[in-house]
């Protein structure tokens, strides 16, 4: 884990809601859905806010997140990370679905460069299109997401730990059989403490018991997961 | 009863972590953490194992936020299985914290502590809805080899039993986060330990007014500049517990 100094760079509105634009930190490895914590000196925050990486350029990085409004062009962040688990992508996949659920902040984004990078065909599940989405990436409406296990070998989600039920709904899946490919999931709940405490307000049930997303996640592989949270 | 050895507590002025905001173990890795702690408070551990609260969160409001998690720990049996040989190795005094729910359980795990190394301390919470007569039996309870902190939230500082406590011969109290509840947008209650900056003033109001105890007062909540820290030291605090800006980080002073 690394800690530093960010000065925003850019505020825009995304589809994801509001993103951040900073100085690339090239150094750093870091896995789609891993996070930062960072707070703005100064400015009134009891706890530092999670920013998930939405694009990785060479020299600037687009960062989302539910930001304070505080924030602006210009202030600076303390900020601590890479954090937690994120998606590990099978270098052999060839088809690969990603469906950001209601409320997701464009962290699968990442995934698809990583995908098209190794030529896998890429689907992307959603009712609503993210501002940046390479023409080769087919967009299906949500509401097809059942077919994704038919067609996929990799499958990446997004949502809130408790839209987790009606996602399984929508994926057709009951929590005890195996999903139809790899499938990863990557769960928005508060990570307020980094990982430092074992506090529990980011505990996720899992078939192998209480998992804390702040350090065992955010990402999680759907087949471990218990569905009444 | 067992007389108290008050004398066995030593405190050094500076900062330790509160309950619950460090883990159960020190961490290996120390560097981000301000300056050189002077104890380490382990997370609450329970009898039973605790599983995390259902409607756990933590809910900003203006100047702070509400955490609530439900102390989940793996129960005490667990707890020592796991963390001893870490706390015998510790490089800093230990204190483990443990939720007193019952008489007789509160008895087995403090004997059982007397019996484990670097164990400096046991520092004890009490339920909140307990009465002032089980409060005092579970303090009763507590008392043996390990020096003994009571967590007292800023609330409840002069309440009439915390008086008692120290009678009965604990070693020190601490300061702790006070409950609220903040309006659900769902409708209904947010209830938690109330965290965050906004808190600090009663914190200092409340040591300020706390006189007459002759044993330390430990002082946290709401800490987030190191002026806050030097603050509650030079106004008579033995020593000062930090939360929630441990996990965020200092605020500029």
């Amino acid at each position: 884990m690394a800690e530093g100094e960010w000065e925003i760079l850019e505020i825009s509105l995304g589809d994801g809601g509001i993103q951040l634009m900073v100085s690339a930190l090239p150094h750093l490895s870091l896995l789609p859905g891993q996070y930062f914590l960072a707070f703005a000196a100064g400015r009134d925050e009891p706890t530092a806010t999670a920013l998930f990486l939405t694009a990785n350029g060479e020299t600037e990085w687009r960062l989302n997140g539910f930001i304070p409004p505080a924030w602006q062009p210009g202030t600076r962040l303390c900020w601590r990370g890479p954090l937690g688990r994120g998606f590990r992508f099978p270098p052999s996949a060839r088809r690969v679905a990603l469906a950001p659920w209601a409320g997701s902040t464009d962290s699968l984004i990442p995934l698809v460069n990583e995908a098209l990078s190794q030529n896998a065909a890429v689907v992307w599940y959603s009712d609503r299109l993210p501002g940046y989405l390479p023409a080769s990436v087919e967009v299906l409406p949500l509401d097809t997401l059942a077919d994704a296990w038919n067609w996929a070998d990799c499958l990446a989600l997004e949502c809130d730990l408790r839209d987790l039920p009606p996602l399984a709904a929508a994926l057709g899946w009951d929590g005890i059989r195996r999903p139809g490919c790899q499938t990863e999931i990557l769960l928005h709940t508060p990570l307020t403490c980094g990982g430092m405490a074992d506090c529990g307000v980011c505990a996720v049930r899992t078939k192998r018991g209480w998992k804390m997303a702040c350090k065992d996640g955010p990402v999680f592989d759907l087949a471990e997961l218990e569905l009444t949270q | 009863m067992i007389t108290p050895d008050r004398s066995g507590l030593e405190i050094a002025p500076g900062w330790m972590n509160a309950a619950g905001f460090l883990g159960f173990a020190p961490p290996a890795e120390m560097s981000s953490l301000p300056d050189a702690p002077v104890a380490f408070v382990t997370n609450p551990v329970s009898y039973s194992p605790r599983t995390p609260a259902a409607e756990r969160g933590a809910s900003a409001y203006p100047g702070g936020f509400i955490l609530h998690t439900g102390l989940p720990n793996p129960g005490f049996r667990k707890v020592i299985e796991l963390y001893a040989s870490r706390w015998a190795h510790a490089s800093l005094p230990v204190w483990v914290h443990l939720l007193a729910d019952r008489p007789h359980e509160v008895d087995r795990m403090v004997r059982a502590l007397e019996e484990v190394d670097g164990v400096a301390a046991v520092e004890i919470s009490l339920p909140p809805a307990a009465d002032d007569d089980l409060k005092l039996q579970l303090v009763e309870v507590a008392l043996g080899e390990l020096p003994l902190v009571l967590c007292v939230p800023l609330d409840q500082a002069a309440a009439g039993w915390v008086n008692q406590t120290v009678q009965a011969g604990i070693s020190a109290i601490c300061l702790s986060a006070p409950r609220g509840c903040i309006p659900d947008p769902g409708g209904g209650f947010i209830r938690g330990r109330m965290m965050g900056p906004g808190i600090f003033p009663q914190a200092l109001q409340t040591l300020n007014c706390l006189w007459g105890y002759e044993i330390p007062l430990i002082a946290g909540c709401g800490v987030y500049t190191r002026n806050n820290l030097e603050s509650l030291l030079s106004t008579g605090a033995a020593a000062v517990q930090l939360d929630a800006v441990l996990w965020r980080g200092w605020e500029r002073d």
